[in-house]
């Protein structure tokens, strides 16, 4: 098994649940916290760390609308993150072929 | 220094896309409410045509296409504010209906009040139009069985091109009940059992 020193990787997203949320948001335009959570699988408030952490670094963007009167909140990949978010995917697959 | 393994965040990565993919993106109950309206649509033709009172359709078809589309509208726009994601293949998957949807009632209706074809051939040219969109919605959908639906239409179009008369209206309304309905209600019950299992 080759292993490699986790410094060389982004740190944002070196984390078990943020490179959880990336990888569903990138393959969804956008999800709302229950269908991350879901898919996360991890509690109402550790996500929400998370993701505010993701937000602060500018790789997610949130949209907040009502919904029947009930706070909707939708997070999305930026830019920035989709950019981010390769780039740690190309740099594990280099890794790999060394 | 901490090590991880690479192989294992890369599978780790590709399990989560996977899973997130595989979201119900058509929930089937538009299929349902077309098949319904269009199977009374034909049936009150075939009816109102052997019994001789063709004036019947000249309110029926606007009214039951009207209130289709009323309904679609109202139901597809609060799905999407209610949906919990919004993924490129559904936004394909409701351009590929809405654009194989005006295209059927074009054909249903300029077309025949036109006089460019007769309105026999209405039914096998619609049954095309379906075929292509449960194509796309089979691929889309990441299912076969529903782009093998597409196969069932295409055979419709094919008898009802060769054989015209006026029981095309009863075959499309066998078609528009296994082809449509019946599919509608597989998928909505494959998006009720992911809303419950999440």
């Amino acid at each position: 098994m080759k292993e490699f020193d986790y410094h060389q990787l982004d740190d944002v997203i070196h984390s078990r649940i943020r490179l959880a949320i990336m990888s569903v948001l990138i393959s969804v335009d956008e999800a709302d916290f229950i269908f991350l959570r879901e898919k996360v699988r991890t509690t109402d408030g550790n996500l929400s760390t998370h993701l505010k952490k993701l937000e602060d670094a500018g790789y997610i963007a949130v949209n907040k609308s009502f919904v029947k009167r009930k706070p909707i909140s939708r997070y999305l990949l930026t830019k920035k993150g989709k950019t981010a978010f390769g780039a740690y995917v190309n740099r594990l697959e280099k890794m790999i072929k060394k | 220094m901490e090590t991880i393994d690479p192989k294992q965040e890369l599978a780790f990565i590709k399990k989560i896309m996977t899973d997130s993919r595989k979201s119900v993106i058509c929930n089937g109950k538009t299929f349902i409410l077309w098949g319904i309206l269009v199977t009374i649509g034909l049936i009150g033709s075939y009816f109102s045509i052997k019994s001789n009172v063709q004036s019947v359709m000249n309110w029926m078809w606007p009214l039951l296409m009207g209130l289709g589309w009323v309904i679609t509208i109202i139901t597809e726009s609060r799905s999407a504010r209610e949906s919990k994601t919004k993924t490129f293949a559904a936004k394909i998957l409701a351009s590929v209906w809405i654009g194989c949807g005006i295209a059927m009632t074009i054909i249903g209706f300029v077309g025949s009040v036109s006089g460019a074809y007769n309105p026999l051939y209405i039914n096998p040219l619609i049954s095309n139009i379906m075929a292509v969109g449960f194509l796309i919605t089979g691929i889309l959908y990441g299912k076969t069985w529903i782009s093998l639906i597409s196969l069932g239409w295409w055979a419709g179009a094919i008898v009802m091109f060769f054989w015209t008369g006026l029981y095309t209206f009863l075959l499309m309304s066998a078609m528009m009940i296994f082809f449509l309905i019946i599919p509608g209600v597989f998928m909505f019950k494959q998006y009720k059992k992911e809303l419950i299992t999440g």
